[in-house]
Protein backbone atom coordinates (compact mmCIF):
# COMPACT_ATOMS: atom_id res chain seq x y z
CA UNK A 1 0.00 0.00 0.00
CA UNK A 2 1.44 3.33 -1.05
CA UNK A 3 1.50 6.45 1.05
CA UNK A 4 -1.32 8.89 0.46
CA UNK A 5 -0.52 12.24 -1.10
CA UNK A 6 -0.56 15.21 1.24
CA UNK A 7 -2.26 18.40 0.25
CA UNK A 8 0.04 21.33 -0.59
CA UNK A 9 2.99 19.02 -1.15
CA UNK A 10 4.60 18.12 -4.49
CA UNK A 11 2.70 15.38 -6.32
CA UNK A 12 4.74 12.22 -7.08
CA UNK A 13 5.99 12.26 -10.67
CA UNK A 14 5.11 9.44 -13.02
CA UNK A 15 5.31 8.44 -16.64
CA UNK A 16 3.09 5.84 -18.30
CA UNK A 17 1.66 5.14 -21.74
CA UNK A 18 -1.99 5.98 -22.34
CA UNK A 19 -4.18 3.31 -23.93
CA UNK A 20 -3.20 4.55 -27.39
CA UNK A 21 0.47 4.09 -26.56
CA UNK A 22 1.28 7.80 -26.19
CA UNK A 23 3.55 8.68 -23.25
CA UNK A 24 1.92 10.67 -20.46
CA UNK A 25 4.31 12.37 -18.09
CA UNK A 26 3.15 14.47 -15.15
CA UNK A 27 6.04 16.92 -15.50
CA UNK A 28 4.96 17.72 -19.07
CA UNK A 29 2.04 19.64 -17.57
CA UNK A 30 4.30 21.77 -15.40
CA UNK A 31 3.67 25.42 -16.23
CA UNK A 32 1.03 24.38 -18.77
CA UNK A 33 -2.04 22.85 -17.17
CA UNK A 34 -3.54 21.75 -13.91
CA UNK A 35 -4.04 18.00 -13.76
CA UNK A 36 -7.06 16.26 -12.30
CA UNK A 37 -5.88 12.77 -11.51
CA UNK A 38 -8.77 10.37 -11.06
CA UNK A 39 -8.59 6.90 -9.58
CA UNK A 40 -11.74 4.88 -9.94
CA UNK A 41 -12.87 1.51 -8.77
CA UNK A 42 -12.55 0.01 -12.23
CA UNK A 43 -14.82 -0.40 -15.22
CA UNK A 44 -16.46 -3.72 -14.53
CA UNK B 1 -16.44 8.84 -15.54
CA UNK B 2 -19.72 10.01 -17.01
CA UNK B 3 -19.84 12.67 -14.33
CA UNK B 4 -16.49 14.06 -15.48
CA UNK B 5 -17.43 13.90 -19.15
CA UNK B 6 -20.46 16.06 -18.45
CA UNK B 7 -18.34 19.06 -17.44
CA UNK B 8 -15.19 18.27 -19.41
CA UNK B 9 -15.30 21.57 -21.30
CA UNK B 10 -15.61 23.53 -18.07
CA UNK B 11 -12.57 21.75 -16.69
CA UNK B 12 -10.47 22.47 -19.77
CA UNK B 13 -11.65 26.09 -19.94
CA UNK B 14 -10.19 26.50 -16.47
CA UNK B 15 -6.87 25.18 -17.69
CA UNK B 16 -7.08 21.60 -16.48
CA UNK B 17 -6.64 18.20 -18.05
CA UNK B 18 -8.22 15.04 -16.67
CA UNK B 19 -6.21 11.84 -16.43
CA UNK B 20 -8.04 8.70 -15.32
CA UNK B 21 -5.83 5.92 -13.98
CA UNK B 22 -6.92 2.32 -13.50
CA UNK B 23 -5.55 -1.20 -13.12
CA UNK B 24 -7.13 -2.43 -16.38
CA UNK B 25 -5.02 -3.06 -19.47
CA UNK B 26 -4.88 -0.86 -22.59
CA UNK B 27 -7.44 -2.93 -24.49
CA UNK B 28 -10.03 -2.72 -21.71
CA UNK B 29 -9.40 1.01 -21.45
CA UNK B 30 -9.76 1.46 -25.18
CA UNK B 31 -13.07 -0.43 -25.28
CA UNK B 32 -14.47 1.47 -22.35
CA UNK B 33 -13.38 4.86 -23.75
CA UNK B 34 -14.89 4.17 -27.14
CA UNK B 35 -18.09 2.79 -25.72
CA UNK B 36 -18.60 5.76 -23.41
CA UNK B 37 -17.11 8.38 -25.70
CA UNK B 38 -14.78 9.78 -23.05
CA UNK B 39 -12.80 12.88 -24.07
CA UNK B 40 -10.02 12.75 -21.49
CA UNK B 41 -6.82 10.75 -21.03
CA UNK B 42 -7.06 7.11 -19.98
CA UNK B 43 -3.99 5.66 -18.33
CA UNK B 44 -3.83 1.88 -17.96
CA UNK B 45 -1.75 0.95 -14.94
CA UNK B 46 -1.77 -2.86 -14.81
CA UNK B 47 1.49 -2.84 -12.83
CA UNK B 48 -0.18 -0.58 -10.23
CA UNK B 49 2.78 1.84 -10.40
CA UNK B 50 0.82 5.07 -10.16
CA UNK B 51 -1.97 3.54 -8.11
CA UNK B 52 0.58 2.65 -5.43
CA UNK B 53 2.52 5.87 -5.82
CA UNK B 54 -0.62 7.80 -4.97
CA UNK B 55 -1.76 5.37 -2.29
CA UNK B 56 -5.12 4.41 -3.71
CA UNK B 57 -6.82 2.35 -1.04
CA UNK B 58 -8.01 -1.17 -1.58
CA UNK B 59 -10.65 -2.39 0.81
CA UNK B 60 -11.15 -6.09 0.50
CA UNK B 61 -14.31 -6.20 2.55
CA UNK B 62 -15.81 -3.56 0.27
CA UNK B 63 -14.74 -5.52 -2.79
CA UNK B 64 -12.40 -3.14 -4.46
CA UNK B 65 -10.54 0.07 -4.94
CA UNK B 66 -11.72 3.22 -3.31
CA UNK B 67 -12.08 6.22 -5.61
CA UNK B 68 -9.55 9.02 -5.20
CA UNK B 69 -9.02 12.43 -6.80
CA UNK B 70 -5.92 14.58 -6.73
CA UNK B 71 -5.76 18.01 -8.37
CA UNK B 72 -2.20 19.02 -9.18
CA UNK B 73 -1.61 22.66 -10.05
CA UNK B 74 0.71 23.99 -12.75
CA UNK B 75 3.51 24.10 -10.21
CA UNK B 76 3.26 20.36 -9.56
CA UNK B 77 1.71 20.83 -6.12
CA UNK B 78 -1.28 18.79 -4.96
CA UNK B 79 -4.00 21.36 -4.25
CA UNK B 80 -6.87 19.01 -3.70
CA UNK B 81 -6.68 15.51 -2.31
CA UNK B 82 -9.66 13.30 -1.74
CA UNK B 83 -9.49 9.64 -0.83
CA UNK B 84 -12.97 8.17 -0.94
CA UNK B 85 -14.21 6.14 2.01
CA UNK B 86 -16.56 4.09 -0.13
CA UNK B 87 -17.41 3.54 -3.79
CA UNK B 88 -19.80 6.46 -4.00
CA UNK B 89 -17.58 8.90 -2.10
CA UNK B 90 -16.72 11.06 -5.13
CA UNK B 91 -16.56 14.86 -4.98
CA UNK B 92 -19.05 16.88 -7.01
CA UNK B 93 -17.71 18.51 -10.18
CA UNK B 94 -18.67 21.89 -8.70
CA UNK B 95 -16.22 21.41 -5.88
CA UNK B 96 -13.30 20.78 -8.23
CA UNK B 97 -14.40 23.55 -10.62
CA UNK B 98 -14.48 26.02 -7.72
CA UNK B 99 -10.94 25.05 -6.79
CA UNK B 100 -9.76 25.44 -10.41
CA UNK B 101 -11.30 28.89 -10.53
CA UNK B 102 -9.36 29.81 -7.44
CA UNK B 103 -6.14 28.45 -8.90
CA UNK B 104 -6.63 30.78 -11.88
CA UNK B 105 -7.50 33.85 -9.84
CA UNK B 106 -4.94 36.69 -9.77
CA UNK B 107 -4.85 36.57 -5.97
CA UNK B 108 -3.93 32.95 -6.00
CA UNK B 109 -1.33 33.29 -8.71
CA UNK B 110 0.29 36.04 -6.66
CA UNK B 111 0.71 33.79 -3.64
CA UNK B 112 1.07 30.46 -5.43
CA UNK B 113 4.77 30.32 -4.66
CA UNK B 114 4.07 30.64 -0.97
CA UNK B 115 2.61 27.45 0.47
CA UNK B 116 1.70 29.04 3.82
CA UNK B 117 -0.31 31.79 2.17
CA UNK B 118 -1.98 29.27 -0.02
CA UNK B 119 -2.94 27.08 2.87
CA UNK B 120 -4.65 30.07 4.47
CA UNK B 121 -6.72 30.62 1.36
CA UNK B 122 -7.55 26.96 1.15
CA UNK B 123 -8.75 26.78 4.74
CA UNK B 124 -10.80 29.91 4.16
CA UNK B 125 -12.45 28.27 1.17
CA UNK B 126 -13.19 25.14 3.15
CA UNK B 127 -14.89 27.16 5.85
CA UNK B 128 -16.97 28.96 3.25
CA UNK B 129 -18.05 25.65 1.74
CA UNK B 130 -19.01 24.34 5.15
CA UNK B 131 -21.17 27.39 5.73
CA UNK B 132 -23.20 26.64 2.62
Amino acid sequence: MGKQVEIHSPAPSFELLDFNGAPVKLSDYRGEKHVILVFNRGFV
Amino acid sequence: MAQLRQDYEKFTELGAEIIAVGPENARTFSNYWNKNNLPFIGLPDPEHTVLKLYGQQIKLFKLGRMPAQVVIDKFGIARYVHYGQDMSDIPKNEEILALLEELSSPTNLAVAGNIDNYQGIYLDRKLKLEEL
